[in-house]
């Protein structure tokens, strides 16, 4: 492949223009509309948990909010990334953009890092409006103890309610959830730059999410060595693999209960997520580069 | 600065049909070249591999076998686009963007920045007369709307080779004559075109050379006036004239050895009248 | 069909190298209390199939939260091994969450073993209803043993076993030695040091030991000299009989305020 072109021929500003570009036609689709679905549900599920008694309603409303800013935070990225490439082609936009002086890898990445922007920003929404929603309820649940408790029992219930709500130490958490949606918005990038159908893109995509979620099962049977059938045992090592431990990225539950997170930890997973993103990233770009238009 | 603003060398291209053995032969063997400053027509009938041979040239699409080169910088390195204004066919921009922030846009893809940019991208819309539907978003543009800022796009970076394929499909009669404009502005300026259109009057006007291809095969090439012009014969326009000078004309020119080959009414032709009516609207 | 070959090849090289590093990566979140969950076939039974995808995929915490709900409602009708079934499958999700350990063995340990004892209509057999009382005291102190295997620095759980082996076992030095490693425990409320030398005194030819662990407290400071406290170390004096010179004091304690606060 006498491959003249080099790919890492960069320029931050057309980049940055790529990238504000993608994060404005996302915005100007009217993706965020996505996440009034995200504030139905915290408000709404805020108005439902008042009922429950046997189950701290605050714990509960923080773990739908955690659960769905998980969920939201991946099917955004998924569906913003799935149709930028095959959109771009379709209405040939891209050529008019790469005939400007603009190498592959540029594009690319920009349209990658454009939708980290949404994502980045979502995420941000999304935590702003949940510890908002939690500090209200906080607030009235707060009242009713003063309400119905002696003075010398209130501090140690609002102790038990405050840990129930948004803390800090729930920011790497999240960030994590981010990061998550970050490496499948770049495998989703990977497959669109394989497929020819967008269809295609976001059901691969969510069988890989659905399967990153149980590789970890898998692959710790395998490294055990059971004893499994040749043929599974192939399929288990096939799967372990192929696919991402998504589960690695999912410590915000244990945070929410009171588990600390050390800053190592969180580094290694980080390093781990960021790893992904690159590999899959640059894979992409090796397809993209060859494929013709 | 080359002399050459464009060659090209051996160039095949076949696209793969899916699911079959066989390939479609886009362009066969055309080796070509355009010197800087010159303006040049790529002609031929539809699927002939025009459009294929200007996406080689930018890169765009790869060459099955061949080279191509822009300012000798060869059509694979991103530099060999640097001074490169591309209008595409049916040009198609993203929908949300308004003209102006289109333009910006572009602009920015082709390192321009600040209030440069902007001031260009203005001057570029009154170019092109769009001044009045900068702010409004491409979604709701005709196309000949498109077209136009498609042109003004190619010509944001001030570029030294502009490359229009079909620049006048879709535009009206009035802004086809402005595109022909601009574009015997460009080869004023010394801008090399490589330009293709089905509009063989058009052609005519603005061409130096043409090449015409078919099936991929480029079959003729030359100058225009080498392959069209009748050297030998001459036309002559006369208002208010007598028969009586009609007749004396005719027996002139037989007494000198020249020939009257037609003769009729001129009409105004369609365009001009076309042009006359809308101008005097506006 | 070469491209895809060649990313296929690339994938499984950088699979080999990333799969050793996920199994480091959760042999250390594991050791940190993360990705402790387990999933089994009877949590699945009681997810069901949406649910157990949910709790795959981010929604783990709140399907617990879920489990814990519907085994509230079977505690309102009183069905006591299907209310087990939810509060294991609740725990299993989220083992991390020491309140769930907590509640579980209270409502086996206590209320569902309360209920057995009283349920003299379905089984008037007195000798029957014991047995069941004690089969769910056993349940109530497997779910503390189980959730100390996921919390093993929890004072409150160590605390709680203290407190089913102290009253619903009768078994002091179990209950002492609970107590003990509760309050070795970070976090631990200062009581649990002195709940273990009652306990300890309690059990026959540990009076000695007791006795030292009691006097230990008392010369701590005035905090730690409660009425309960000094009425025991007095009685201990006399019991094993320790020499006029070498008591801890002579005469009767006054009741000063602090006199008020007793251990729970
Ligand atoms: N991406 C592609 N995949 C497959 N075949 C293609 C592709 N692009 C062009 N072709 C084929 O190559 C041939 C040349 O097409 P091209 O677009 O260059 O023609 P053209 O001369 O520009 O025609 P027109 O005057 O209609 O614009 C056609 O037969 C076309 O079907
Ligand atoms: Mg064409």
């Amino acid at each position: 492949m006498n491959q003249a072109q080099n790919p890492f021929s960069l320029s931050l500003r057309r980049i940055w223009a790529l990238s504000h570009n993608t994060f404005l036609e996302l915005v100007r689709l009217k993706v965020f509309y996505f996440l009034l679905l995200f504030a139905f549900l915290i408000i709404g599920s805020s108005l439902f948990t008042v009922q429950f008694s046997f189950q701290n309603p605050l714990q509960v409303l923080k773990d739908v909010g955690l659960g769905a800013m998980s969920i939201f935070s991946w099917l955004l990225g998924l569906l913003c990334t799935a149709n930028l490439l095959p959109k771009d082609m379709e209405d040939r936009t891209l050529y008019t953009i790469l005939a400007k002086p603009v190498s592959r890898f540029e594009y690319l990445l920009g349209k990658l890092y454009g939708v980290f922007l949404l994502l980045g920003l979502s995420v941000l929404l999304m935590s702003l409006l949940f510890a908002g929603v939690l500090a209200i309820r906080e607030q009235q649940e707060i009242a009713e103890l003063a309400r119905n408790l002696s003075p010398e029992n209130l501090p140690a219930a609002v102790a038990e309610i405050r840990a129930a709500t948004f803390q800090m130490n729930l920011l790497p958490g999240i960030a994590l959830i981010l990061l998550k949606a970050m490496l499948c918005s770049t495998l989703t990038l990977l497959l669109s730059t394989l497929a020819s159908s967008s269809v295609f893109t976001v059901l691969t995509s969510v069988v890989v999410y659905l399967i990153g979620h149980v590789q970890g099962i898998a692959r710790e049977a395998w490294l055990a060595g059971g004893q499994a059938s040749p043929l599974l045992k192939v399929l288990v090592a096939g799967m372990a693999l192929a696919f991402p431990d998504l589960q690695l990225f999912n410590v915000v539950d244990e945070i929410a209960v009171g588990t600390a997170l050390p800053a190592l930890l969180f580094w290694q997973v980080a390093g781990f997520g960021g790893m992904y993103i690159l590999v899959y990233f640059l894979l992409a770009q090796l397809v993209f580069s060859t494929r013709e238009l | 600065m080359s002399a050459t603003a464009i060659l090209i060398k051996d160039l095949c291209k076949e696209f793969p049909v899916p699911f079959r053995r066989e390939t479609v032969k886009a362009v066969q063997n055309l080796s070509l070249e355009v010197p800087a400053g010159e303006v040049y027509g790529l002609l031929g009938p539809n699927g002939s591999g025009k459009s294929t041979t200007m996406k080689i040239v930018l890169g765009l699409v790869r060459p099955t076998s061949g080279t191509t080169s822009v300012f000798g910088v060869d059509s694979r390195r991103v530099e060999s686009r640097e001074n490169v204004g591309f209008l595409p066919e049916n040009p198609y921009f993203y929908k949300y963007l308004t003209g102006l922030e289109t333009l910006l846009f572009f602009g920015k893809l082709c390192g321009l920045a600040g209030s440069p940019l902007r001031e260009r991208s203005r001057e570029l819309l009154h170019t092109v007369g769009l001044e009045e539907a900068a702010d409004r978003r491409l979604g709701g543009y005709s196309k000949g709307m498109l077209q136009r800022i498609g042109l003004a796009q190619a010509l944001l970076g001030e570029p030294r080779l502009l490359v229009l394929d079909e620049p006048t499909a879709g535009v009206d009669p009035a802004g086809a004559h402005a595109i022909r404009d601009l574009i015997l502005q460009c080869k004023q300026r010394g801008i090399t075109v490589l330009l293709c259109s089905h509009l063989l009057g058009q052609v005519q006007e603005i061409c130096d050379r043409i090449g015409i291809m078919d099936r991929g095969e480029l079959l003729a090439e030359g100058r225009i006036d080498d392959l069209a012009g009748k050297k030998n014969q001459i036309e002559l326009v006369l208002e208010n004239a007598t028969p009586a000078l009609l007749e004396s004309l005719g027996a002139m020119s037989r007494a000198s050895g020249a020939q009257v080959v037609s003769q009729r009414g001129a009409r105004t032709d369609l365009e001009k009248f076309f042009l006359d009516v809308t101008r005097h609207r506006s | 069909m070469k491209k895809a070959l060649c990313i296929v090849g690339l994938l499984a090289a950088f699979g080999s190298f990333k799969t050793a590093a996920e199994h480091h990566l959760l042999a250390a979140q594991r050791g940190a209390g993360f990705q402790l969950a387990t999933l089994s076939g009877q949590t699945r039974t009681q997810l069901g199939q949406t649910g157990f995808v949910a709790a795959l995929s981010g929604f783990r915490a709140l399907m617990a939260d879920l489990l814990w709900i519907r085994a509230g409602s079977a505690f309102d009708r009183t069905e006591w091994p299907r209310m087990q079934m939810l509060l294991h499958a609740a725990t299993q999700l989220q083992p991390r969450a020491v309140v769930f350990w907590e509640m579980a063995h209270f409502h086996m340990a206590y209320d569902a073993s309360h209920s057995m004892r009283l349920n003299v209509r379905q089984q008037p057999v007195a000798a029957l209803r014991r047995v069941a009382e004690l089969e769910y005291v056993q349940i109530g102190e497997d779910f503390l043993k189980a959730g100390l295997v996921f919390n093993p620095e929890s004072a409150t759980l160590w605390q709680r076993l203290g407190e089913l082996y102290s009253r619903r076992r009768d078994d002091p030095a179990r209950a002492a030695a609970a107590f003990t490693e509760a309050a070795k425990k970070p976090g631990a409320l200062r009581f649990l040091r002195r709940m273990a030398a009652y306990e300890l005194a309690k059990v026959p030819d540990k009076e000695r030991e007791a006795y030292a662990q009691l006097r230990a407290l008392y010369l701590e400071g005035e905090q730690e000299r409660l009425p309960n406290l000094v009425r025991l170390l007095r009685q201990l004096e006399e019991k094993l009989a320790v020499p006029e010179a070498s008591r801890v004091y002579s005469q009767p304690p006054a009741l000063g305020p602090s006199g008020t606060h007793a251990p729970r």
